[in-house]
């Protein structure tokens, strides 16, 4: 019976794969808070923030633990590279918390309750820095990662680990398979397991500028656009364990999200701001 | 289900408090290295600790559902009313802080905000003690254990989410409870916990007093919840039982602890509080520690508060909030007037803090140098930590700086001779030079 109840230690670690396109096509520009970005820097500053929650989560009084190890893989052109500084593709909390990055002062205007407007400031670490060029070379992404979550659980097998969790963002289609391949690596991906459960694999699929019809957490083809990328998007997609649904069901309005797929199509910033703060649920799980 | 803020979008109102609270106001963070606002976390909540009107205040923010959710604000106005003396004033304010999330919508939350007692927590103490030695670390499991006796005695409830970061070891020489959200009184139809904190507690300070060696490995999720105490219990002693408080308080070498703690009232002379130390057993009676030779003669009267181990022939005493260090005869090697002491037998220095100020002893009880700091740590390989000024450096036995302190942060130096150290928000390990690896 698969789990996914596994309390996340040092002893049972978890990991998130994160997979990120840096095709040409994410130059294309967005909005995001407040002002005009490239897909690409909006999603940089999103896997950012999501890594800096996940470094937080684990910091204790002695240090950073290493309850995750954590990978950012961009695909682009002919690249597959790790996003993350470093030779090493895993990182885990302690050596991200450490890491001499690039930092940078966000001020953001807030309207507070009373009427006034005040700058609020904050300072992030950026692991990652924004990429776009050249084709979409899915295909080979979802083997490297497949290669990341297979060592992993190899090397965790027989523990009690909350599995990897992979978190592909695409704004387009591979160029380097068919939709048949595709959907073979992402089957290959999500019949790795521990003994919590199998790997989750979560696709998101970026809206082009403006599109304000995103769907997330289908439980159907029928929910999606007719096209046979959206369902081989639903395909690829892991169904939602229990221990998402009511984070699930929050953001969908569903009362039963029973079949619903880890899948979002022509989502926005916000969409992707949602849907990763979901995939990273199991830092909630951290003893 | 309701959706809760991240650390950081907790951070940044914390950070930037103007408007974003609904009650609380002169808010200020406390920053620690490596981070704007010192923060610790528990289970489903961020602890921040910031400056209230120039107090120590710790803001408890909920970051996950939990199914004991409906019960804090109940259990924080429950432990008003008991008005307990070990419980930290606290209080539950609904809709307090206005948080903005990482898609821009704001909201007010539910904070907690606890007064910090005047102290260090548990968990500090814990790593200055595993860092020292063991007769020190004995000496603090029976403390802690009497502590649990003595509430058994004395207080009706349950804490029921007891670990190292919530218990404070305060300077007045109590110990004061935090975070009690998820308090109990048997009874109260809330929880049919029969004191199983106090259970588990007694039990994990046994299997730690009987095993020292298992003290180093206790850090943080040794505590962190009381079916992981159970559960770890019953790996250190397999096919055990976890025993009810009624089996614990029977059990002997609990009973002569505290005659409050095993319900037993009857006059004695003194009773045994700890093993024997080079010679001379620490002893107690009527709430006063003294000393007393293997033979039962009373060697040091009973006049103590507290009496730790004889260690190279010296023992750390207290007396109110007072902390001295005497030797075999009973003499005040330094007197009882210090705020904190460290006797570091195996490097023969004793570190004493009077007026916030630390100096170096030798075992004589005279100063080896003027020089004072701000704060120290434990000596590891002939080098303990100091601060000055806010900065860190490294001291030898002779009070002298070998590595200056230009350091915003360190650790102790480690087997290898490495410690790790920050400056400018950049870490890396230096060796005992203070050359950069």
């Amino acid at each position: 019976m698969n789990g996914y109840s596994a309390r996340i230690t040092r002893k049972n670690p978890s990991a998130f794969i994160f997979m990120v396109d840096t095709s040409g096509s994410m130059e294309e520009k967005v909005e995001f808070n407040g002002s005009a970005m490239s897909k690409s820097g909006a999603v940089a500053s999103i896997i950012n923030a999501t890594l800096g929650e996940i470094v937080a989560r684990c910091r204790r009084e002695d240090g950073y633990r290493d309850y995750f190890d954590i990978a950012v893989i961009g695909y682009g052109g002919d690249d597959i590279r790790s996003l993350l500084p470093g030779t090493e593709t895993f990182h885990t909390p302690a050596r991200l918390a450490l890491m001499r990055t690039k930092t940078s002062k966000i001020f953001k205007t807030r309207a507070l309750p009373d009427g006034r407007e005040a700058v609020a400031v904050t300072e992030v670490k950026e692991w990652v820095q924004p990429a776009a060029l050249g084709k979409t070379p899915m295909y080979a992404a979802m083997n490297r990662a497949y290669d990341l979550a297979r060592e992993w659980t190899v090397k965790h097998s027989g523990c009690e680990c909350f599995p990897p969790v992979v978190i592909n963002i695409t704004d387009g289609e591979a160029t380097d398979a068919s939709d048949e391949d595709m959907a073979k690596v992402a089957a290959k991906i999500r019949s790795l397991d521990t003994r919590d459960g199998n790997v989750l694999l979560f696709n998101i699929y970026i809206s082009s500028a403006g599109r304000q019809d995103g769907v997330l957490f289908p439980a159907s083809c029928g929910e999606l656009p007719d096209t046979p990328h959206a369902r081989l998007l639903f395909d690829m997609s892991s169904p939602v364990p229990e221990v998402y649904s009511g984070a699930v069901g929050a953001i969908t309005g569903k009362s039963d999200t029973a079949g619903c797929r880890g899948v979002s199509y022509n989502a926005s910033m916000t969409d992707i701001i949602n849907m990763l703060n979901i995939g990273t649920i199991s830092v909630n799980l951290m003893s | 289900m309701k959706k809760y803020p991240s650390i950081n979008d907790y951070a940044e109102a914390v950070l930037n408090p103007e408007g974003r609270f609904r009650t609380l106001s002169d808010i200020k963070a406390i920053a620690s290295p490596g981070v704007p606002v010192s923060y610790t976390l528990n289970q489903d909540r961020v602890n921040f600790r910031v400056l209230r009107h120039g107090m120590e205040y710790m803001l408890s923010c909920k970051l996950a559902p939990r199914p004991t959710d409906d019960r804090e604000e109940i259990a924080i106005k429950m432990a008003a009313d008991l008005a307990s003396p070990i419980l930290a004033p606290c209080e539950y304010l609904r809709g307090e802080i206005y948080v903005f999330d990482d898609t821009g919508a704001g909201r007010y939350h539910d904070l907690i905000a606890t007064e910090i007692p005047a102290g260090i927590p548990l968990y500090r103490h814990l790593a200055k003690l595993a860092a020292g030695n063991k007769n020190s670390r004995e000496t603090f499991l029976r403390n802690y254990l009497l502590f649990a006796g003595e509430m058994a005695a004395n207080e009706a409830f349950s804490h029921n989410n007891l670990n190292p970061t919530n218990v404070f070891v305060c300077n007045d020489g109590q110990t004061r409870l935090t975070d009690y959200r998820l308090l109990s009184i048997p009874g109260d139809g809330l929880s049919d916990n029969d004191s199983l904190f106090l259970t588990v507690t007694a039990l994990i300070a046994r299997a730690l007093a009987s095993n020292p060696e298992l003290f180093r490995g206790c850090g943080e999720e040794f505590f962190s919840s009381t079916e992981i105490m159970k559960n770890r219990i019953r790996e250190i002693f397999p096919g055990s039982e976890v025993l009810s408080l009624q089996q614990i308080l029977e059990d002997t070498p609990l009973k002569t602890i505290h005659p409050a703690a095993a319900g037993d009232t009857r006059q004695t002379d003194y009773e045994f509080s700890g093993k024997q130390h080079e010679g001379l057993s620490s002893v107690v009676s009527e709430g006063k520690f003294g000393y007393a030779a293997a033979n039962g003669r009373v060697a040091i009267p009973m006049q103590y508060d507290w009496g730790g181990d004889f260690e190279e022939g010296l023992a750390l005493v207290r007396r109110g909030g007072e902390m001295g260090l005497i030797d075999k005869g009973g003499r005040e090697i330094l007197p009882i007037e210090y705020e904190d002491i460290s006797w570091s037998a195996d490097n023969g220095v004793i570190l004493a803090c009077r007026d916030g100020k630390w100096r170096f002893y030798d075992r004589g009880g005279n100063p080896v140098s003027d020089d004072t700091f701000d704060n120290v740590g434990e000596f590891s390989r002939g080098l303990t930590w100091v601060m000055r000024r806010g900065k860190y450096g490294f001291a030898n036995r002779n009070a002298r700086m070998v590595i200056p302190a230009i350091y915003d942060d360190v650790t102790s130096f480690n087997d290898e001779g490495y410690a790790s150290v920050e400056v400018a928000g950049r870490r890396f390990a230096i060796d005992m030079k203070g050359k950069t690896i």
